[in-house]
């Protein structure tokens, strides 16, 4: 029997052929959001696996921060100045890190916005302006301090009748967050998560390139403001083009100043970058409350951490750089 | 008994053996040689319904939703949600856009086979 040793090179291809990194991508409906993950590996089992996994745990994120009526967020609205409320060690943290998020940042960013946000309408299709004297009835509720926590007992407490929290400012980021989680424990070194344009970045992209992250320009809906190149971190972005309506020619968005219970003014659009997607999510919507001064003062307390602040003032458009990026000689379109 | 012979590779093999790798290598880089074949995945209820090309001309319906694909872009014509923010999101024709319409389950992408890209995501 003669055997041909040139089959050696037959292998040989179908080994690198095996080797070459390919891109997977899967997109979903979830958390009301679409949500994609893109991973680049050279092992379409794992990928595939992995992909699958995150997708999970995405999902369990949906079930726990959710607000159907069987959900502990509603249980614990629905008890709101009647009892405690046990929950999980997960959800318990997610409160516990609001809450710390929202001493960072002096009140600008609160969970308990959930009055406010029902009485303008911004979880239905209809938004609108509502009355003076009604905002002004609800502020008493809106205080993130009247969240008592028991660590011992995981209970959550809302102190006054009435209050609601709202995780919408900080679920997304802790999906991404988990998600992310997820890919590395699979051994996956190159990936982008985007929940609704909250965006995590793993390692480089193909060819060792760095991701690259536009950042939507917040007056033109086809066009960027800039294009940001990271690998290894999040970025969100926070918009008032996102949920609005016009009345009277003015326009009323969905981010709320807590202490006066209308929107925020000034700023137009708040982009952070920083290593944990869930403070990159919470941060985006307070920097954005408190305005290009004082925000950015925030911003340079934390570490790893830039922004990119859009206001809007009687001298036109100002774009306020964290200084770490300015030096990179950033470009904007605008 | 049987002896098992080992033939000695000749130049006729060697020649043979490197076309069929300079074959394989070339094979692995010719689908991104020559494609900026975008395309739109329609899904909805997260099961992909539609995928069509972007260089095609036509309107695709879905439910009380019609979507126009025409010269590259594509956008939703008409839509029987509320609020009509897909609608109002206009003309999309790069891979990092998408149009969502949250009332009727519907999401747009955009895929590129072209590494000539602009971003790989927007933050929004």
């Amino acid at each position: 029997m003669k055997t041909k040793i040139f089959i050696l090179p037959l292998l040989f291809v179908l080994f690198l052929s095996g080797c070459r990194e390919q891109t997977f991508k899967k997109t979903k409906f979830l958390i009301n959001s679409p949500c994609e993950i893109t991973i680049i590996d050279a092992n379409s089992y794992k990928a595939k696996k992995a992909l699958k996994e995150s997708f999970n745990e995405i999902e369990k994120v949906d079930k726990l921060c959710g607000y159907g009526l069987d959900s502990k967020v509603s249980e614990i609205n629905l008890n709101a100045g009647k009892q405690p409320i046990t929950v999980n060690n997960e959800l318990f943290k997610i409160i516990e890190e609001s809450i710390r998020i929202g001493d960072l940042t002096e009140g600008a960013f609160d969970i308990t916005v959930g009055p406010l946000v029902s009485l303008w309408g911004f979880d239905t299709d209809k938004p609108s302006l509502p009355l003076k004297n009604k905002i002004i009835s609800v502020l008493p509720l809106v205080n993130y301090k009247n969240i008592k926590l028991d660590k011992e007992k995981l209970t959550v407490y809302l102190a006054k009748p009435g209050m609601k929290i709202d995780l919408g400012g900080i679920a997304q980021g802790y999906a991404v967050k988990m998600a992310s989680k997820k890919l590395k424990e699979y051994g996956i070194k190159k990936a982008l998560i985007n929940i609704s344009g909250d965006i995590m970045v793993i390692g480089e992209a193909l060819e060792n390139n760095p991701w690259k992250i536009g950042v939507q320009h917040p007056r033109k809906q086809n066009e960027l403001l800039t294009i940001l190149e990271y690998k290894d971190k999040s970025i969100v972005t926070s918009g008032d083009y996102e949920k609005y309506f016009f009345s009277n020619g003015v326009r009323y968005h969905h981010i709320f100043v807590p202490q006066t219970g209308y929107p925020a003014k000034g700023t137009i659009s708040t982009t952070i970058i920083t290593d944990d997607p869930m403070l990159a999510d919470a941060l985006s919507t307070a920097i954005f409350v408190l305005g290009a001064k004082k925000g950015m003062a925030i911003v340079n307390k934390i570490r790893n951490t830039e922004a990119i602040i859009i206001s809007e003032t009687n001298d036109g458009t100002i774009i306020t750089v964290s200084s770490e990026l300015e030096k990179t000689n950033l470009k904007f379109n605008y | 008994m049987n002896k098992q012979k080992f033939y000695k590779i000749s130049k006729y093999d060697f020649a043979v053996a490197m076309f069929i790798l300079l074959f394989s290598f070339s094979l692995m880089s010719f689908k991104n040689l020559n494609s900026d074949n975008k395309k739109a995945f329609i899904y909805k209820n997260n099961k992909l319904v539609e995928k069509t090309s972007l260089s095609q001309k036509k309107v695709i319906n879905i439910k009380k939703m019609k979507i126009e694909v025409a010269e590259g872009h594509l956008r939703v014509l008409e839509s029987d949600c509320p609020n009509k923010i897909c609608k109002h999101s206009g003309w999309i024709s790069n891979p990092y856009q998408t149009i969502v319409c949250v009332p009727n389950k519907i999401l747009i992408e955009i895929i590129s086979d072209s590494k000539d890209i602009e971003c790989n995501a927007v933050s929004y």
